[in-house]
């Protein structure tokens, strides 16, 4: 399956121009293959001599992550003496692009953050990039750190056909999960407690709507927020089984089971009862955020990475909490996920030491950094837990542990096939308008599932 | 000056344009067509499927429908620019008021903004509690405010004028140039011929301008087909996929979802598609030729 890197580099300069005629932009040539941008340093070769190491680190992250993980490895530079960490930051937006193309040049990076499923993680591991962890996992217990309904979605096959079984391919530090924040003001002035059952939260809406208020704030333009508020319900209507086999590719499972028609069918029915926001469809999720601060909407559905600016600006006015469960004191079910997972690159000659470097940056330690700055990470801390910046941190993160705990943390829908933005997304928005029932575009989405699964 | 000297000549002076239009046209546009006839993620072996992209591009509804919303973008990019240019271009000749160029400037002006800028602003004006809306509801129009680029309805056209607006002003500028070339004399002939303006207007200043409205059309015509960004910066295909055009799925199916080879055999159709609606355009001009 692997390429040899001149085959690689030749296909890759393929794409690249295909890329510029179609896209019809011109791209900086200066902009790729930083894993050389010192001029000739190459991974693991550069320092043997003087004992210096240098290990070449991809990542996405930007923000406080980007600087917790910097520090974090910093702190790794400083306990082994001899090892640099050149890290390369792309924009989340390129960074698939880009990071294939440096993983197909001369001198690939040794360490890489991917992202899960069919997206970026599959068609690496099917071209043979990255490696499998489970040598590593074995030594540093990192099969056993993580529960089960997280490392599922590290794990593919060898040859990346199937997604969720298999050996362990990456090693994830953060993590999100959807759920509903609130404006706890309204909340009160409308005498509504926080929905215990799925029914009390549709009686919240109900009565918001009836006092003039919008119940959900949404910002569907980007097309993917519609099907978070999806799966605001279908984490309720649809099961385990139903939901795991979308995502991991169980061809007896389908888009069609009546349990996801009935949550594409409620969603719907709130829209046309008027519970969602009114120009939902043209407003983007960021326009959707900044009305819910202004006070715009009772609900915001939405995830848990939006948590810091909105106790910023809301103070304790903010809330959240999961979608409630159908039977009252059940354990509430969500879709969240371990975020990317840290991979060993084929390519790098010193996997030992980018393994070592994968461990220290999801220890523990790591975990109780990033809770202390509002964030969740993959691990249970149980009572280890920090103290944490705000209320609203403290409640995602309570939430995000409940469901870690009771292993009903499920995988995004959208990690079943990578066109969602083709199919899937748009086809949940003429759903949820009432453009299309949902009979109709959900076998149109199961379609678009099987086409892909077969394609594999 | 050697015979062979002279025959090299034209091929020295084309030099320049052919040194950037192979390397970065000529030589990517035939990679593309190569790259149509596989299956290729942009990371494993290429796999050669024949025919098969572009059989799976016709198959399609989604493509068809994206082709069918870029013919319905020409009519708002080029018809309608054009027809809408005429008789400004015309009025604004004819008149030597003061602040007849400043009123050109203003409407060519459009044209100098960059398109992601010229959708961000006209998503603002189109939002549902956007000032357009603000302004019919002044007018006690309620019932026609609407979410005009989130309505399943409305998103296309509404997509169309902001390329209207764009556009006109590019026409615009093309007509009142020729209107300078046509002479005087013909004008003064008709004149005599005791014709009115509306004749005037088609024996003389339509045939006049020939020339400057197959430039314009051509020009359209392609940003019609080739619509990406706009499209991309205020609805992205959406509500739904009334808006995806031939750009946005090149776009989504190159760089999101790895199937290079399938988009290049949408960029291929599109293509010739364009070269089609241009040599279509420059044709029947031709046949008009007095």
């Amino acid at each position: 399956m692997a390429l040899s890197s001149r085959a690689r580099r030749r296909y890759a300069l393929r794409g690249l121009t295909a890329a510029l005629v179609i896209a019809g932009i011109s791209v900086g040539c200066g902009s790729n293959g930083s894993g050389d941008r010192d001029g000739a340093v190459q991974p693991g070769r550069d320092g043997a001599d003087d004992g210096r190491y240098a290990l070449e680190v991809w990542t996405p992250e930007s923000g406080t992550r980007l600087q917790l993980v910097q520090q974090r490895a910093d702190q790794f530079s400083a306990a082994h003496p001899g090892v640099k960490i050149n890290f390369t930051i792309r924009d989340f937006g390129s960074y698939p692009a880009q990071l294939k193309l440096a993983l197909a040049s001369d001198s690939p990076p040794d360490v890489v953050i991917g992202n899960l499923g069919w997206s970026l993680d599959g068609p690496l591991i099917k071209a043979g990039m990255l490696r499998a962890l489970d040598p590593w996992a074995a030594r540093y217990g990192w099969d056993k750190r993580y529960a089960e309904v997280a490392q599922r979605q590290m794990r593919f096959s060898t040859d990346g056909r199937e997604f969720g079984r298999g050996a362990i391919f990456g090693i994830p530090y953060a993590a999100d999960v959807i759920g509903w924040f609130y404006n706890v003001g309204k909340l009160k002035t409308l005498k509504i407690g926080v929905p215990a059952t799925l029914d009390e939260l549709e009686a919240a809406l109900e009565t918001a709507r009836r006092a003039g208020e919008v119940p959900i704030m949404l910002g569907n333009k980007a097309q993917w927020p519609g099907l978070h508020l999806f799966y605001l319900v279908s984490d309720d209507l649809a099961s385990d089984r139903e939901v795991n086999g979308i995502v991991f590719g169980d061809r007896s499972v389908q888009w069609t089971a009546p349990s996801f028609v009935a949550s594409a069918r409620k969603v719907a029915q709130w829209n046309a009862r008027g519970y969602i926001a009114a120009g939902a469809n043209s407003m983007s999720p960021a326009d959707a955020l900044a009305k819910f601060v202004r006070g715009a909407g009772v609900f915001l559905p939405a995830g848990s990475w939006n948590a810091a600016e909105l106790s910023a600006e809301m103070d304790d006015n903010v809330a959240f909490f999961l979608t409630p469960p159908v039977r009252k004191g059940d354990p509430s079910r969500a879709t969240g996920s371990v975020g990317y997972g840290w991979h060993i690159t084929a390519a790098s000659r010193q996997a030992d030491l980018a393994a070592e470097f994968i461990d220290f940056m999801t220890q523990e330690a790591f975990a109780i950094q990033l809770a202390a700055s509002g964030d969740i990470s993959p691990l249970d801390l149980g009572d280890r837990a920090p103290q944490m910046p705000s209320r609203l941190a403290g409640q995602i993160f309570e939430a995000w542990q409940s469901v870690l705990a009771n292993g009903t943390l499920r995988p995004y829908l959208d990690f079943s096939a990578p066109n969602g933005a083709e199919v899937l997304y748009p086809t949940m928005q003429s759903i949820i308008a009432g453009h299309e029932t949902p009979e109709q575009g959900l076998a149109l989405i199961e379609q678009s599932r099987m086409k892909f699964l077969d394609s594999v | 000056m050697t015979g062979r000297g002279r025959s090299a000549l034209p091929y020295l002076y084309l030099l320049p344009a052919l040194l950037f239009f192979v390397p970065f046209v000529l030589v990517p546009f035939i990679h593309t067509v190569g790259l149509s006839f596989y299956d290729w993620d942009g990371l494993t072996r290429a796999a050669f499927t024949g025919t098969d992209n572009y059989r799976e591009a016709f198959a399609s509804s989604l493509v068809r429908s994206a082709f069918g919303h870029a013919f319905v973008l020409i009519f708002f990019f080029g018809v309608l620019p054009v027809l809408l240019a005429l008789p400004l271009a015309v009025s604004s000749a004819q008149t030597s008021a003061p602040g007849g160029n400043a009123l050109r400037t203003l409407i060519f002006m459009p044209q100098a903004i960059s398109t992601v800028v010229v959708g961000v602003s006209w998503g603002w004006i189109l939002a549902l509690d956007g000032p357009l809306n603000a302004g019919l509801r002044a007018l006690g129009l309620d019932w026609a405010a609407v979410d005009w680029l989130g309505s399943f309805t409305w998103a296309l056209p509404s997509l169309g004028i902001v390329g209207t607006w764009t556009l006109i002003g590019l026409c615009v500028a093309l007509f009142f140039a020729g209107l300078q070339q046509i002479p005087a004399s013909l004008y003064d002939a008709v004149a005599v011929d005791g014709a009115g303006r509306w004749r005037e207007f088609l024996a003389v200043t339509l045939p006049g301008l020939k020339g400057p409205i197959t430039v314009a059309l051509t020009v359209t015509v392609i940003s019609a087909l080739r619509a990406f960004d706009l499209v991309f910066v205020t609805t992205r295909g959406g509500p739904g996929t009334e808006t995806v055009v031939p750009g946005i799925l090149i776009y989504r199916r190159a760089f999101e979802d790895g199937r290079l080879g399938s988009a290049a055999a949408i960029a291929v159709i599109l293509s010739i598609v364009v070269f089609a609606m241009t040599f279509l355009i420059n044709r029947i001009a031709d046949r008009r030729a007095p």
